[in-house]
């Protein structure tokens, strides 16, 4: 089981790799023009009341000293008070966090249902017209942009066919799964096509080669060439480009959070920044990378698992 | 012949391409007798695969198809069988073994399963039934714990174990008929003589008949009951071994057979003795108690780090100028980890690497440059070492213009000289790559090495991708250049027949160490090593009469079959 | 599986999920889509309109603004009287309790005025200096003294953020829980649940001292950010109403039969903000000119859809001692051009900083330059974020800009003192200088005489706009709309949502 080893071990090359970020988001906030305690206080801004609420918030405070206080609160489980929201930043994040996970894992899974059967088609049926049909849904999936897919979406399953809710995120399970058909669709058209044209390929490649040659030798029928040695084979470059995606799909998002009103942190993000909220942009950037150097790291555990070759 | 199992008449294969037609397959006709194993010999494009490839209807490409002809096997013609019943007939009737088992075994599924998944398929066992089948298989073809194998994947395998996996996943539905397309090409001389005894062996316990699809006439000889021999997918000869071999009657069989490097070349030998200077002149290339280790991959668990693993473990080694030595051993052994070494490609752990004088651990700087300069590498895939945008001409040129030796006003004579010199037409100078044959882009590369006017050309494995007539040729220009440009050569191989005819000197190599080491007659007449003998012993040798092994037991040999 | 089974299956899961969806309404609660969601419940810890209009819902104030925006009405306090030096306040507190059942006492309202003056997280303290000290004569009696005489003083204690909040039930429940669920409330509603960044869900106050004008039996506050999909929300019939109708929108929500498209007047003033300090702009008559070369008529048009009204004086209509009859500069191109030669600014060169992202702005942007352009004056684009915008404006960094603002309170003062009063913050950034204005503003400030007050203001307004301080554009209202089985959805002009009105058939 040592192949397994790098899961002891690969978390300890986190913390550079977070401290990394914490900086770069530390800067990169405070370089955006603008002043948080100025959108605070509105069009009735006073220099005296800015100068306040600027001491309030540490704002004041030597950039340098405030990343010290900002990695000394995070070494106490902290990430400081939001000024927009005037309650600590991990409250708030904990009280966001569960629609965007749920709808990030949602439209991965649909689109992995999405994916690999239209994948299979057209890599089976190659030069075909299914796979002509299946390149163009993928191109069209790929080319549209998320917010205009999200109102057609709702116009014809909310306001003409009265089906599924408009926006919203629901309450009771079933509340909750009747809100995320959309949003997760809408993530899932664009998703699956980036995720079928590395598949097909991927399959087109592992149907031609030596091992599924091998596999028909011994008089496996296709299908069973297909599914038992073909995808499996296919799989491992797609599920990287799956983690490598991660950055996009946050970003898809929040744009999607948007649109259908769903209140996850895509949402709290843009608030965030808007308001020069630099705590909650922090917090919410912080998360999103250890978000996405967690995904990377069960992409590799998945694909050590996946291919018995690979070590990490 | 026993009543022929297999019967093949007129087997007409063609492929239609940009609407022209080719006839792959021209009306071959041939039998296989029960518990025969029938050679299938020829170079590469004669067809040979692609007729086992039609028999289970398993061809490449939707645009090559059978035109005519038939396959009879139990009374039925398998080119008039559907897609549903030939599946039936593929695995469970005659099963397939490839020349790579790395690339025809799911990397990604364990052993034991693709034996399983067979049983399970053709004889509609259930999981446990059939495991336990397919562990009694592995243990047939001397898996030596199949229960605990059964679980390992493919990549946990050494190549010779592979290929036994390969064999065991054919065999899992007990067919009839077993085809082995070069089973043994990939693998190392000893390794190989296992996996032929192998199917020898399975051939009397189990009265399989096998296709034994080879290049090497040696496996033939060694192994076959009967040869046919093709070209251009035509069969040119058929008959027993003892005929064909003994008193062939087609002139390419006659030419196929005496470009075998196991026949011993009259004439040859003695002229090269000579060219070997008898006063000790200062060597070339001096290697003192070289070390190169590499770090294992993974990370360990221990301060000090990584375990290292010595490729190249304590070698000393001279070269006089003018002297051509080979250096034998399987692959690991560790022959092209010192090849990178002389080059500088490879870092030093320890020892002395000094070329012409100047000592590459001491004075990198200049050794390297002199290095660049004075000496040349022929490498194994001749294809891919050439640039395919470039035309041979100008591949030349750019390597004469960077060395710099030659005026620029004299570059275009100097490219046709070299090609004079490698037996090229002059009009290939325009030529590219991939419009050459693997023997003539082998030839340009030899060019490129010339063009340098190296002191020192080191030849990796150089014809072990070529068929055997052009190995043949390959070899006589590296005699002709030899005795013309009293070149010094450092020539690696795994091939021991062809060091044989060529080198002066023999170094054989095992594990990373010098196991033997002496004039090649000497070596081959008298191995004083036990490894040494054992490697000479597993050529197989044209002659049918000298026994696989020469008698030593395959068990006997310290292979790296653990490895 | 068959494609029939398929169908229905999927027609199947389709059903479920829709009936999870419709399970959650309930009778009698309105819902709202706005949106942003609400940031606190501490009334001092906010200076936000989202946040403002629902704490009109759940906290009641001493003084009331009425529904036409332009008179004070008693709210907690029943009745009030003012010494004749101006200086002192005695209100007195109506039988109210909190929605605990606690009384509304003079104790509660003191504390809370005190509170937001004092408290270090108060956005607030600025405008209630003035006070001086706030005493519970009895439970029913509260004594506000000032430092100095303030006209303005009662109405700002009609803003939400100095509602009354109950005393113990602020200090048993902590501040920040508090602001996250205020415990006792004075107003129409209570808060029964915040979901953060979703919703906020009022249900009625039964304690409420208007408990009977009240129909609803609850309010949600839904965010929904994006304009096409809270409009779509109404449209499908899942919101009963949305604010913030887009003008692109209001001509097709009209036209659908189950809706009702409010259009309420507000303080809402959209005007081109000059920076006096910069060059030829120091001159009163360039500033003149470039009031004549914009036509204010077409935006109005062609931005608002004919739904604002063309703007004759920071004051806006409507409100308190707007002066209707002020001058208005004519649309005259050419005579602008004229007098910019005379003025020695023929080659005028302007740099606009236009809020980048914001439909309107930059429509707005585009016509002015047009405009401007027929006057000879060349104008400079620079798109910008809104944040990054303002920090421009504050340091000076502009030639002209388009900026808004939206009355707090009904009196005049606020705005006045900001725009014209020479306050810290440069006259609103347009660094304009006049002493005249400056002293009037300053002594309309004092002046207890709604009589006298109005003239000075009169005067106020003409001198500002003969100085062009800066250039008014256009008024525009509240637009919202609303299923047609709800009635009774208004807003005052001041923003304040009276839901203690509205009916959900």
């Amino acid at each position: 089981m040592h192949r397994y080893r790098f899961v002891l071990f690969r978390p300890l090359q986190f913390l550079p790799v977070l401290l990394g970020i914490s900086v770069i988001t530390f800067i990169l906030v405070r370089l955006i023009p603008g002043d948080p305690a100025r959108v605070l206080l509105g069009a009735r801004s006073t220099p005296t009341a800015i100068a306040r609420i600027r001491a309030q918030y540490g704002l004041d405070e030597p950039i340098w000293l405030q990343y010290f206080y900002f990695i000394e609160n995070l070494g106490k489980g902290e990430m400081g008070k939001s000024i927009l929201y005037k309650i600590d930043v991990l409250k708030l994040i904990l009280t966001r966090i569960e629609p965007t996970l749920v709808l990030v894992l949602t439209s991965v899974l649909l689109s992995i249902l999405i994916a690999v059967p239209m994948a299979a088609l057209a890599a089976r049926n190659s030069g075909r017209l299914a796979d002509h049909a299946v390149r163009i849904i993928s191109t069209l999936g790929i080319g549209f942009p998320p917010f205009w897919l999200a109102l057609m979406l709702i116009i014809l399953f909310s306001v003409k066919l009265g089906v599924l809710p408009v926006s919203g995120y629901g309450t009771s399970f079933l509340d909750k799964a009747a809100h995320l058909v959309l949003p997760s669709l809408t993530i899932a058209l664009s998703l699956s096509a980036v995720l079928t044209r590395s598949l097909r390929a991927a399959m087109i490649v592992e149907l031609q080669s030596d091992l599924a040659t091998a596999a028909r030798a011994r008089g496996m029928p296709e299908s069973i060439v297909f599914w038992r040695h073909v995808l499996p084979n296919s799989l491992v470059p797609t599920i990287n480009l799956l983690a490598v995606n991660i950055g996009w799909l946050i970003g898809g998002t929040v744009v999607v959070e948007t649109v259908f009103a769903i209140p996850g942190m895509g949402q709290l993000l843009v608030r965030a920044i808007f308001s020069r909220d630099y705590m909650v942009v922090q917090g919410v950037a912080m998360v999103f990378a250890c978000a996405t150097v967690l995904v990377n790291f069960l992409a590799d555990i998945v694909t050590v698992t996946l291919d018995p070759r690979v070590r990490l | 012949m026993s009543e022929p199992i297999l019967s093949i008449r007129d087997l007409t294969v063609n492929a239609l391409l940009d609407g022209e037609t080719r006839t792959l397959i021209d009306a071959v006709s041939f039998d296989l007798g029960r518990g025969e194993i029938l050679g299938l010999v020829g170079e590469s494009g004669s067809g040979k695969s692609m007729i086992c490839r039609a028999l289970v209807q398993l061809l490449p490409s939707k645009a090559i198809t059978i035109t005519g002809g038939s396959v009879m096997l139990g009374g039925r013609d398998l080119t008039m069988l559907d897609e549903d019943a030939i599946r039936k007939v593929r695995g469970a009737e005659i099963g397939m073994v490839f020349q790579n088992p790395t690339s025809h075994l799911d990397p990604v599924m364990r052993i034991g399963d693709q034996i399983a998944e067979g049983i399970r398929y053709h004889q509609r066992k259930s999981r446990s039934d059939a495991k336990a089948m397919a562990i009694d298989i592995l243990a047939q073809v001397g898996f030596p714990d199949p229960q605990r194998q059964y679980d390992n994947y493919p990549h946990e395998f050494s190549g010779g174990m592979r290929q036994r996996a390969m064999i065991a996943v054919a065999l899992s539905c007990n067919p009839e008929i077993l085809i082995a397309d070069e089973p043994t090409t990939a693998l190392d001389v000893t390794i190989q003589a296992q996996i032929l005894k192998l199917l020898m062996d399975l051939r009397d316990a189990r009265g399989l008949s096998i296709i034994l699809i080879t290049h090497d006439l040696g496996i033939v000889a060694q192994t076959c009951d009967r040869i046919a021999v093709l070209r251009h997918g035509q069969l040119l000869e058929l008959g027993d071994k003892r005929q064909v071999l003994g008193a062939p009657q087609h002139p390419y069989t006659v030419s196929l057979l005496k470009s075998h490097p196991s026949m011993p070349e009259e004439g040859v030998l003695p002229s090269i003795k000579t060219a070997v200077p008898v006063s000790p002149a200062l060597p070339l290339l001096e290697i003192d108690d070289l070390v190169v280790r590499f770090p294992t991959p993974g990370l360990s668990l221990f301060k000090g780090g990584k375990v290292h693993v010595a490729a190249v473990n304590g070698v000393s080694l001279r070269v006089i100028p003018g002297e051509t030595v080979g250096i034998v051993g399987e692959s690991g052994s560790g022959k092209s980890t010192l090849a990178r070494a002389i080059l500088g490609l490879t870092p030093l752990s320890s020892g002395h690497i000094s070329f012409d004088g100047l000592d590459l651990a001491q004075q990198r700087r200049q050794a390297l440059a002199k290095i660049r300069t004075q000496a040349a590498m022929v490498f194994q895939d001749p294809y891919n070492a050439l640039n395919p945008r470039m035309s041979i001409g100008a591949m030349l040129a750019e390597v004469l213009a960077v060395q710099n030796k030659v005026p620029a006003d004299r570059i275009p004579a100097r490219v046709h000289e070299l090609l004079d010199l490698v037996g090229l037409e002059r009009e290939f100078a325009t030529r590219r790559p991939q419009s050459m044959s693997g023997g003539q882009c082998q030839r340009a590369g030899i060019a490129r090495a010339l063009a340098v006017d190296p002191k020192l050309i080191i030849a990796d494995e150089c014809v072990a991708a070529l068929d055997v007539t052009i190995q043949a040729q390959i070899i006589d220009l590296f005699r002709d250049l030899k005795s013309a440009m009293n070149l010094t050569l450092l020539f690696i191989a795994h091939d021991l027949a062809i060091v044989r005819n060529l080198c002066d000197r023999v170094v054989v190599m095992y594990r990373g160490q010098i196991v033997e080491e002496g004039r090649c007659e000497d070596v081959f007449a008298r191995p004083q090593h036990a490894y040494t003998a054992a490697l000479i012993a597993a050529i197989p040798d044209i002659d049918p009469d000298k026994p696989l092994m020469g008698g030593l037991s395959v068990e006997a040999v310290p292979h790296l079959l653990t490895a | 599986m068959t494609s029939k089974w398929k169908t229905i299956s999927v027609a199947t899961v389709l059903a479920m999920l829709s009936l999870g969806s419709t399970l959650a309404e309930a009778a009698g609660v309105l819902t709202i889509g706005r949106r942003e969601d609400s940031t606190t419940f501490d009334p001092i810890k906010s200076a936000q309109n989202v946040d403002n209009w629902v704490f009109s819902n759940v906290f009641d104030v001493l003084v009331r603004v009425d529904k036409t925006g332009t008179k004070l009405e008693p709210g907690l306090a029943e009745s009030w009287t003012i010494s004749d030096d101006g200086l002192t306040y005695t209100f007195t507190m109506r039988d109210a309790k909190f929605s605990d059942g606690s009384p509304i006492t003079a104790g509660d309202a003191a504390f809370s005025l005190l509170r937001i003056r004092d408290n270090e997280g108060s956005l607030w303290s600025d405008s209630y200096k003035v006070v001086e000290t706030a005493e519970a004569a009895d439970d029913k009696t509260l004594v506000v003294k000032l430092k100095t005489p303030s006209a303005p003083f009662l109405s700002t204690l009609a803003l939400p953020n100095v509602s009354v909040l109950s005393k113990k039930g602020l200090e048993s429940a902590g501040e920040e829980a508090f602001a996250e669920k205020p415990v006792a409330s004075s107003g129409a509603f209570t808060v029964k649940e915040w979901r953060r960044g979703d919703r906020v869900i009022l249900e009625k106050n039964p304690n409420f001292w208007q408990a009977d004008r009240v129909k609803l039996d609850g309010v949600e506050w839904i965010s929904v950010p994006d304009d096409n999909t809270r409009m779509l929300n109404v449209q499908a019939g899942e919101l009963d109403t949305a604010i913030f109708v887009p003008f692109s929108r209001v001509e097709e929500l009209k036209k659908d039969p189950n809706l009702e498209v409010h259009i309420d007047t507000s303080t809402r003033e959209d005007h081109l903000l000059i920076n006096h300090e910069h060059g030829a702009l120091a001159k009163k008559e360039v500033r003149q000119a470039l009031d004549m070369a914009i036509d204010k008529k077409a935006i109005v048009d062609t931005v608002t859809f004919g739904l604002g009204t063309v703007a004759n004086s920071y004051i806006p209509k409507g409100s308190l001692y707007h002066y209707d009859a002020n001058y208005q500069y004519p649309y005259e191109p050419e005579k602008a051009k004229a007098m910019l030669a005379e003025a020695g600014a023929s080659d005028l060169s302007l740099n606009y900083i236009v809020n980048a992202g914001n439909e309107v702005d930059e429509q707005i942007a585009v016509l002015l330059q047009q405009q401007l352009a027929k006057a000879g004056v060349t104008v400079n684009l620079q798109k910008v974020d809104a944040s990054q915008s303002w920090d421009m404006l504050v340091a000076g960094d502009y030639d002209i800009s388009v900026m808004y603002w939206t009355n707090d309170i009904l009196d005049a003062d606020q705005k006045t003192t900001f725009v014209l009063g020479h306050d810290t913050n440069m006259n609103y950034m347009t660094r304009y200088k006049s002493d005249k204005v400056k002293d009037l503003v300053a002594s309309a400030r004092l002046e207890l005489d709604p009589v006298k007050r109005e003239a000075m203001y009169v005067d106020i307004q003409k001198t500002a706009k003969d100085d062009v301080h800066w250039i008014d554009l256009y008024y525009s209202p509240y637009i919202n709309v609303s299923r047609k089985n709800i009635e009774g959805f208004y807003q005052n002009p001041l923003g304040r949502f009276f839901l203690e009105d509205t009916v959900k058939n």
